[in-house]
């Protein structure tokens, strides 16, 4: 019951999420999933602009997975929690994801949500290669390469805002990018029905 | 019997030249300076000024007008990104190093971090600043934490990426060792809470004891 009313929760206020196989997903999964989201959609991100939000990530599908079947990591040997596939929108979850893994994973979407409609088009990532370079002042997982480098460019955005000041995981570049691509969505007019 | 004395003074002569030799190499690397890639090498064996200034920019003090003008004057860095809320750099010499700096509401410099190339050992800096006060993992995902030693009376931490050896995010446990890679030296102001407000920290917030390298805790 408590799992169905999280499912309906997220249901009501993301219209482009779909959670398949849900019996598969503990309720603390939902629970990560749906924070996730939320803070996506709060002050540091889209600001409860849901228009904007779904304009920028497409459908989402989540999918769960067995812990392990997305294999390991190749540094600590532990198993990766979630992949996002930003051609089809679905995420794999395990259940050692939670909301900052989300968060991350939703980032990757975001990188290819325009290349997922026109496969002309750059990922984010390519087309700000300068900023998403590895250097500089970027997360730890941010030095792999350009694509974790965006995804966890946007996580410190969802994280730690978007002022410099109260941002010490990323260039000021990185932020400037991120909210940029954020304010592109948000400052445009995505409502598809009448207020 | 001449000709073994001739024979013993060619070995001598022979011996002084090899001494003099093996001694000339080591005596011009005392006098020429080496040329170092790194932007920590002058920072620990030069340093223009004491932590948290960097530069003679000190964070809580310096405007960003200063800062700017420090910066841009500063032969060693190319300026990569600029608002106003923040500078971005890279070094010249090695840009795989570079920082950021950014700034206050009232136009005054926050924080400032300059960033490795994966050479920089914790050792190095403990030699110059002595052992962290603090160790604190401010970022724990995947089996990694990225950790901060803090200095708070120095106004500096320094962030290292730790394995996690614990069993979940919430309870990590770390080793440190004396080569571990610095990745990141932030100067701040000093004192613990602009540590814990940087990083959104409530007071409450556990800051473990620095105990020497090893498990933590």
């Amino acid at each position: 019951m408590a799992k169905e009313k999280v499912v309906q929760s997220i249901y009501r206020r993301f219209k482009n999420i779909t959670i398949k196989d849900v019996y598969k997903l503990e309720l603390r999964d939902l629970q990560e999933i749906n924070a996730g989201l939320s803070r996506i959609v709060g002050g540091n991100g889209f600001n409860r602009d849901m228009d904007a939000s779904f304009a920028a990530f497409g459908d989402i599908t989540f999918i769960p997975v067995a812990l392990g079947s997305l294999g390991s990591d190749p540094n600590t040997g532990l198993p990766i929690p979630a992949r996002a596939n930003w051609e089809n929108g679905e995420i794999k979850v395990a259940p050692n994801a939670d909301a900052t893994t989300i968060i991350h994973e939703m980032g990757h979407i975001l990188d290819g949500s325009l290349k997922r409609n026109d496969k002309a088009a750059s990922l984010r990532s390519e087309t700000f290669g300068n900023v998403f370079n590895t250097k500089g002042l970027t997360t730890d997982y941010g030095r792999t390469d350009h694509l974790e480098d965006f995804a966890d460019s946007f996580l410190a955005v969802i994280t730690y805002g978007t002022q410099s000041q109260s941002n010490p995981a990323i260039s000021d570049a990185r932020i400037a990018a991120i909210t940029a691509l954020i304010q592109s969505y948000t400052n445009a007019d995505y409502t598809s029905t009448p207020r | 019997m001449q000709g073994k004395i001739r024979i013993l003074l060619s070995v001598v002569l022979l011996l002084i030249i090899s001494i003099s030799c093996n001694a000339l190499p080591a005596a011009s690397a005392t006098t020429t300076p080496e040329h170092s890639i790194n932007w920590w090498t002058s920072w620990l064996n030069n340093p223009v000024c004491s932590p948290p200034c960097w530069h003679n920019i000190t964070p809580g003090l310096t405007t960003m007008d200063e800062a700017i003008s420090i910066l841009e004057n500063t032969p060693d860095l190319i300026i990569t990104f600029k608002s106003d809320d923040g500078i971005d750099w890279v070094f010249r010499q090695n840009e795989d190093e570079g920082g950021t700096l950014s700034t206050s509401p009232n136009g005054i410099v926050a924080w400032l971090v300059n960033t490795s190339d994966g050479t920089l050992h914790l050792e190095t800096i403990i030699a110059f600043h002595n052992y962290p006060k603090y160790v604190k993992p401010y970022d724990c995902r995947d089996g990694m934490c990225s950790t901060a030693l803090i200095y708070p009376d120095l106004g500096m931490f320094l962030s290292v990426f730790l394995q996690n050896k614990g069993v979940d995010n919430d309870s990590p446990r770390l080793e440190i060792l004396s080569n571990t890679i610095v990745d990141r030296v932030y100067f701040i102001e000093p004192g613990e809470e602009s540590f814990l407000n940087l990083y959104h920290f409530s007071e409450s917030e556990l800051l473990m004891d620095w105990k020497g390298y090893g498990h933590y805790p």
